[in-house]
């Protein structure tokens, strides 16, 4: 009797151990630190998501080429910038490119989004783009003389320098000698500042020329 | 024994983290105030030659004088969503054309100028993102000269751009440099007066003809002995162009006193904002050595000062007290009066009256860009 108490014991004592280990994990694996830093590696949440396993509460990349019109979705933040490091801004961020997305799916025009970091480190400007959820395309390093910053900022389409900023471009491309062209780019919206941001969505997120009918304030 | 050693790994990684944060926020090592009270107290006492005028806010505001801040707009201009010319990126400035019963609205989010007239319709536009000729980097003030038909429009990238509008529409016709980045711009008898400060002039305004051809510079600034400071507070202030009277005001911002010059530069007034009490600007040096200034936050109680205009020989001044309810507080003068007058409160930022026609005209921002037409001949 004494032996196959002791025996009982210890498979007693293993089976708490494994309980104890299994919760530890499911606390981990279940913990937001584990699933934001799935989000920021591209490929294995993006694959569960177009799996239909999880209903898509990020914006994923399509990872094909732009038809003629598409409506390109520019952040402007920097691992630096305490405002850029509002820890609302993330989800504010998410939210903009899902309804951003919806409305050129309604107008039938492509979108993408591109990632900018105004700092002089590379891997501090991709850490900080890594809290804002999936780009197509990430510019870092160089802080204000960033491409972004010159695309956006400075030359192509001029405004304010500050971040955060989000600015929506409308591009148009067409074919041409040396492969597609944008031969049109035009400023749609640009909001600077988490608050011009969070309005801006608060009010339904218009864009002049596109009427979406989603605003949820009456003028 | 385990897990000693993981609290041990935990505690640093935490302790780093602290560390880290703590690197990144500007620690003041020694500390004076901005504006400096032996500053305004110099500049108060030292009016021999120059009147001063003192405005305050009365003890008790009566019903009347409360009155604007509870009025609604007639007319407001600027929707959520619609026709994209009602639909504004942020208003930064607003200029009037009261001859013409017209309201020119500067978007620095879309860098355009766009003409309405009282009642809300869109007349035209002019400007756009760009660095072409007429276009806008980054536009912060605008003025209109209705006796010249003239519209200026002031962008930080050092440009003044000069706009001629006719009934219908609005032409760019020239821009120039100017030799300090500009904070504010009026323009009045075929001159730009620019708001700014540089160590070449040390003067708060440069005075330039339409051609670009700078002719003049004064203005007192905000005279620190520390070079950082006095180029960082001095050249952050408005000027506000009569053309009725040809004189200006000129203010420093978050300091009480403001200055009326004529178009000469010579100071014909000041003026004294006894009840306003500014926000805490606090002078350092960070560890490495580099001076640092720190706007701190506005408390409960301190004053900002919003925008100031004119009409007919009258200037308004306007500030807000931070978390107080009762809105913004309005005063009138005439430089060559002896007194002003407290016009009471108002529940958004005016940017110009026509006390003729009986309009006020105010913008706000949030949640979305509107400009609101009140009533105020009642």
């Amino acid at each position: 009797m004494t032996e196959k108490y002791r025996i009982y014991n210890i498979l007693f004592s293993i089976f708490s151990v494994l309980v104890l280990l299994l919760s530890f994990a499911v606390g981990f694996f279940a913990s937001p630190f584990f699933l934001d830093a799935l989000t920021s590696r591209i490929g294995l949440l993006p694959n569960m998501l177009h799996s239909g396993a999880i209903n898509p509460a990020y914006y994923i990349p399509e990872y094909k080429a732009k038809r003629d019109v598409e409506i390109l979705f520019v952040y402007i933040g920097s691992h630096s910038c305490k405002f850029s490091n509002d820890e609302d801004l993330p989800n504010l961020i998410e939210q903009a490119k899902l309804i951003t997305q919806d409305l050129a799916r309604e107008h039938e025009y492509e979108m993408s989004t591109l990632g900018a970091a105004i700092d002089w480190s590379v891997e501090d400007g991709l850490r900080h783009l890594g809290k804002f959820g999936l780009f197509d395309e990430v510019i870092s390093g160089r802080k204000w003389q960033n491409t972004s910053a010159r695309l956006f900022i400075y030359e192509n389409i001029p405004g304010a320098a500050a971040t955060p900023q989000l600015v929506l471009v409308k591009r148009r491309f067409a074919p041409s000698s040396f492969g597609r062209q944008i031969v049109e780019e035009k400023l749609l919206v640009r909001k600077v500042g988490k608050d011009e941001i969070a309005d801006w969505l608060f009010i339904g997120a218009p864009i002049p020329g596109f009427p979406s009918g989603m605003s949820s304030v009456k003028n | 024994m385990f897990m000693e050693p993981y609290f041990a790994r935990v505690l640093l990684v935490y302790m780093i983290a602290i560390a880290g944060c703590n690197s990144n926020h500007p620690e003041i090592v020694t500390g004076r105030i901005h504006p400096a009270q032996e500053w305004i107290s110099n500049l108060i006492e030292a009016n021999e030659r120059t009147p001063l005028m003192r405005l305050a806010v009365p003890d008790t505001i009566s019903k009347e004088k409360a009155r604007l801040h509870d009025i609604d707009p007639i007319v407001q201009i600027g929707k959520i969503e619609e026709d994209s010319k009602l639909m504004f990126g942020y208003i930064e400035d607003l200029a009037v054309d009261k001859k013409n019963k017209r309201i020119f609205i500067l978007d620095a989010r879309y860098n355009e100028i766009r003409a309405f007239d009282y009642n809300g319709a869109f007349l035209f536009a002019v400007g756009g993102p760009g660095v072409a000729p007429g276009e806008l980097q980054y536009p912060q003030a605008i003025d209109f000269d209705d006796k010249k038909n003239t519209l200026i429009t002031l962008d930080r990238n050092r440009t003044v751009l000069i706009y001629s509008v006719s009934d219908t529409s609005i032409a760019y016709s020239f821009s120039f440099k100017v030799d300090f980045p500009p904070w504010d711009a009026c323009v009045m008898n075929d001159h730009v007066f620019a708001r700014g400060y540089s160590e070449e002039v040390k003067s708060a305004v440069l005075k330039y003809r339409l051609d670009g051809a700078r002719v003049d510079s004064f203005g007192i600034y905000y005279d620190s002995e520390n070079p950082f400071v006095r180029q960082t507070l001095s050249p952050r202030g408005q000027v506000v162009c009569n053309r009725e009277s040809n004189t200006l005001l000129v203010s420093i911002d978050h300091t009480p006193i403001f200055f009326v010059y004529d178009e000469e530069g010579t100071e014909l007034r000041r003026i004294y904002l006894d009840t306003f009490d500014p926000i805490d600007i606090i002078e350092g040096v960070l560890p490495d050595g580099r001076p640092t200034l720190e706007y701190t936050a506005p408390q409960k109680g301190e004053n900002v000062l919003s925008r100031f205009f004119t009409h007919e020989n009258d200037f308004f001044v306007q500030y807000f007290t931070v978390e107080q309810k009762g809105g913004r507080h309005l005063f009138k003068f005439d430089p060559n009066a002896e007194t002003g007058e407290y016009m009471g409160t108002l529940g958004e930022v005016a940017f110009d009256i026509d006390l003729a026609q009986g309009y006020l005209f105010a913008a706000s921002n949030r949640p979305y860009p509107r400009v609101f037409v009140f009533d105020v001949s009642i």
